[in-house]
C-alpha cells in the first residue's frame, strides 16, 4: 500500500520534471535553432535544423514526440556530436554512475563507522578527532582537494595516472584505479557531512526512553547499541544521504573537469556552452530520474527499517 | 535482614549549570515482599533515586553511600556484573509507556530479550513464554498481539507489556516509577490492581513512586516523603497518614481535595514551587515554603526525629506542626 502510493509519486514526480524541463526550454527566448547555429548562421541551415528538431511542429506534439522517444530511446541526434543522444549518454553514463554510486557507497561506510565511533565515545577524545575530521572535510573544496591527491599520488608519487578514462573495454582495474582518486575526492564532503548526520542521530537516540528500557532488561551498551539505538539512528540518516545524492551529481560536474574524465558531468558542461539543446533536454530529464530512483529507493528502504509507515492500524 | 538496604545514598548529576546534588543522603530498608511507596512533588528525586538502584543514572552521575541487595553492595559492582542484576533481580516500569518501548521491533521480541539475556531461552520457547507473559498481564489476544508493533497498541496496553518484561524473570523488585501517571483516568485504576495482583502473586517487594497519595495509602507498607533530594518523613504507612508529622507531608496531604477517591490528586497547591537542587539554601530544604518555619530552620540542616517508633521525621519545628494538626485538622475543614 505504502510502496503503491510511493510509486504513484515517483511517476507523477518525474513526468512533472519533463514537462518543466520542456516548458524552459519552451521560454527561453529566440530560437533555438538560432540559439544553436548563433546569429551569423546562413538561414538555410537555421531553416534545415528547426526541420530537424522539430520546431515547425506546435508544441503539444513535439511535447509528446519527445515523451515517445523516451520511451523507445529515441532521443534524437546531438548537434555538437552529430551521435544518436541514447548513445551519447549511455556512454556517459558508465563512467558517471560508477563515481557517483561509488563516491555514495564510500562516504556512507565512512560515516556510518565514524558517526557510530564518535556516539559511542561522546565528548571523548575519538569524538572530538572525529568532529575536527568533519569540519575539515567541509571546509575543503572539493576541486582543490582533487588537485591536491593529483600533485601526491600522480604527480609525486606516480601511482596513478592524472585523469582521464581508459573505458571499461580496456580492462576493468584500470578503470576502476582511473576512477579512484575522483571518487575519495567527491567522498570527502559527503562524508563529512554523513558523519555528522550519523553522529548527532545516534546521541539523539540513545536519549530515548526505550534504550533506558533495554538497558534496564539488563542488556550491555554494546548490545543496547546494535539492537535497539542503530536501526532506529538509521531513519534519518537514510532520509538525509538520499537527499545528498543530488549533490553528489552536482558534484560530479566539477570533479569530472578536474580529472578530465568523459562523464554526465563533462557532456553537459560541454552542451550548455555548445547550446546543444537536445543535450541539454535529456542529460537533465536524466540527472532528474536518478535523483527522484535513489529517494524512491531511500523511501523503499524507509519502509523496511520502520514499521511504523508499513503498518497502519 | 532486609532484602534491599539504601545507607546514605547521594547522587550528584551532571547538569548546564554545574554539578547538582540530586539525591541527599537518603536511607530506607525494604523487605523482602515488602512494598515501599515513594512520595513528593516533581523534581524531589525519585526516580533519580530509582535509577540509582537500577545503576542507570545519566552519563556523569556521581554516586556515594550503599545500596545492599541481600547484602551485596550494588554502587561496588562493575557494569556486566550490573547487567546481570538488571532485569534479573531488580526490574523497573517507567512512566511513559508510549515512549518506553523500541517502534521498530515487535513487542514479543522486546518481551523475549530479558528471557534470552537472564534465563538463555531463545526461539519457540522464548515466544511461548512471552505469550503466557502477556496473557496473565491481561493483554487481549496475546497468541496474535506477540506480533505486533507497539504503535498498534494503546497507552493502557504498552503498560501492560513493559510491566511483562518487568515480571518475565521474576524478580526480586519491582520499581514501578508512576506507572500510571501517563495514563487514561479510566486505565490507571485497573494498571494499579494488575501490578498489586502480581505483586502479591510472586511475593516480590515493590517500590511504589507515585503523586497519587490514595494509591499509596491503599498498597504500601511503608512510605517515604521526599523534598528537595531528601526524605523528609519516613514510616509505616499506616501511622505516617494519621500523624503527618512533617509540615510538608501536611501540605501534600491538605492538597489533596478528600481521601478515598482515588484519582485526580495532583500535589500542586502548597504554595512556591520546588527548589533549584544547583542552589539549595542551607538548612532545612522545605524553609522557604514551609507555614512553621523559624530563624533556625534557615541555619540548621534538620535531623531525623523519631515520631514514634519505626517513624521519622527531619523537621526542627515537629511539636509546632503536631499542634498545628491538631488544631487545623487535615485541612479539608
Ligand atoms: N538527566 C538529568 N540531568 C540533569 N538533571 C536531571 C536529570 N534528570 C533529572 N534531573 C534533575 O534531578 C532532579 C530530580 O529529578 P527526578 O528524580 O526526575 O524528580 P522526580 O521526583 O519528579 O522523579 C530534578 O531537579 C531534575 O531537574
Ligand atoms: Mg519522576
Amino acid at each position: 500500500m505504502f510502496l503503491a502510493r510511493r510509486f504513484l509519486t515517483f511517476l507523477v514526480t518525474i513526468w512533472g520534471a519533463s514537462v518543466i524541463i520542456f516548458l524552459m526550454l519552451e521560454v527561453l527566448p529566440g530560437d533555438p535553432a538560432l540559439t544553436m547555429l548563433g546569429v551569423d548562421a546562413p538561414d538555410s541551415a537555421v531553416e534545415a535544423l528547426r526541420r530537424d528538431l522539430g520546431l515547425d511542429r506546435p508544441a503539444t506534439e513535439r511535447y509528446l514526440s519527445w515523451i515517445g522517444g523516451l520511451f523507445r530511446g529515441e532521443l534524437g541526434l546531438s548537434y555538437t556530436y552529430q551521435v544518436p543522444v541514447t548513445e551519447l549518454i549511455a556512454q556517459r553514463l558508465e563512467v558517471t554512475l560508477p563515481l557517483a554510486l561509488g563516491a555514495m557507497l564510500l562516504a556512507t561506510l565512512v560515516s556510518l563507522s565514524l558517526g557510530i565511533f564518535a556516539a559511542t565515545n561522546h565528548n571523548k577524545v575519538g569524538d572530538y578527532g572525529v568532529i575536527g575530521f568533519s569540519q575539515l572535510g567541509l571546509a575543503i573544496p572539493d576541486f582543490w582537494f582533487g588537485i591536491l591527491l593529483i600533485i601526491l599520488f600522480a604527480v609525486i608519487l606516480q601511482w596513478t595516472s592524472s585523469g582521464g578514462f581508459p573505458g571499461w573495454d580496456e580492462g576493468f582495474w584500470r578503470c576502476i584505479q582511473a576512477l579512484l582518486l575522483p571518487v575519495f575526492t567527491l567522498a570527502l564532503s559527503l562524508s563529512a557531512i554523513m558523519t555528522r548526520v550519523t553522529r548527532s542521530s545516534v546521541l539523539e537516540v540513545a536519549r530515548e526512553d526505550y534504550v533506558r528500557t533495554a538497558r534496564a532488561k539488563g542488556l550491555s551498551r554494546r548490545a543496547t547499541l546494535w539492537r535497539h539505538v542503530l536501526r532506529n539512528a538509521l531513519i534519518p540518516v537514510l532520509t538525509i544521504n538520499g537527499l545528498l545524492f543530488a549533490n553528489v551529481l552536482a558534484g560530479t560536474i566539477v570533479i569530472e573537469n578536474v580529472f578530465a574524465l568523459p562523464g554526465i558531468g563533462k557532456l553537459i558542461f560541454g552542451a550548455i556552452t555548445n547550446r546543444d539543446l537536445m543535450v541539454v533536454k535529456n542529460v537533465v530529464l536524466i540527472l532528474g530520474a536518478m535523483v527522484m530512483v535513489v529517494n524512491f529507493i531511500v523511501d523503499v528502504l524507509y519502509a523496511v527499517v520502520d514499521p511504523r509507515i508499513r503498518i497502519h492500524t | 535482614m532486609a532484602l534491599l538496604a539504601v545507607r546514605d545514598l547521594t547522587v550528584d548529576l551532571q547538569t548546564t549549570r554545574g554539578v547538582a546534588r540530586a539525591v541527599r543522603g537518603v536511607s530506607f530498608e525494604l523487605a523482602k515482599g515488602g512494598t515501599l511507596g515513594v512520595v513528593g512533588e516533581s523534581g524531589c528525586g525519585k526516580s533519580i533515586t530509582a535509577l540509582a538502584l537500577m545503576g542507570l543514572l545519566p552519563e556523569g552521575a556521581r554516586t556515594s553511600g550503599r545500596i545492599d541487595l541481600d547484602g551485596t553492595d550494588l554502587l561496588s559492582l562493575g557494569e556486566d556484573a550490573l547487567c546481570g542484576m538488571r532485569g534479573n533481580r531488580i526490574a523497573m516500569i517507567f512512566q511513559e509507556p508510549m515512549t518506553s518501548l523500541n517502534p521498530v521491533h515487535r513487542i514479543g521480541r522486546q518481551i523475549a530479550e530479558p528471557l534470552r539475556q537472564h534465563r538463555g531461552l531463545r526461539g519457540a520457547k522464548a515466544r511461548a513464554e512471552a505469550i503466557r507473559l502477556l496473557d496473565r498481564v491481561g493483554l487481549p489476544n496475546a497468541a496474535q498481539r506477540v506480533d505486533a508493533y507497539p504503535h498498534q497498541l494503546s497507552g493502557g496496553q504498552r503498560q501492560r507489556v513493559m510491566i511483562a518484561m518487568a515480571l518475565s524473570c521474576d524478580p526480586d523488585i519491582l520499581i514501578a516509577d508512576e506507572p500510571t501517571t501517563a495514563l487514561d483516568v479510566t486505565i490507571q485504576g485497573q494498571i494499579l490492581d494488575l501490578i498489586n495482583e502480581l505483586v502479591d502473586e510472586s511475593g516480590m517487594a515493590l517500590i511504589l513512586i507515585s503523586h497519587d497519595l490514595g494509591v499509596i495509602a491503599e498498597t504500601t507498607d511503608d512510605v517515604v516523603v521526599m523534598y528537595g533530594g531528601s526524605l523528609v518523613e519516613h514510616g509505616p504507612t499506616d501511622s505516617l497518614f494519621d500523624t503527618l508529622a512533617h509540615p510538608y507531608s501536611q501540605g501534600l496531604f491538605a492538597a489533596i481535595p478528600d481521601i478515598g477517591g482515588r484519582h485526580d490528586r495532583r500535589l500542586t497547591t502548597i504554595p512556591g514551587t520546588v527548589p533549584e537542587l544547583a542552589d539549595l539554601p542551607p538548612g532545612c530544604p522545605f524553609a522557604d515554603r514551609c507555614p512553621l518555619a523559624a530563624d533556625d530552620c534557615w541555619s540548621t540542616e534538620p535531623p531525623m526525629r523519631q515520631v514514634l517508633p519505626g517513624h521519622q521525621a527531619a523537621c526542627l519545628r515537629l511539636e509546632a506542626a503536631a499542634a498545628g494538626r491538631a488544631n487545623g485538622g487535615r485541612g479539608d475543614d
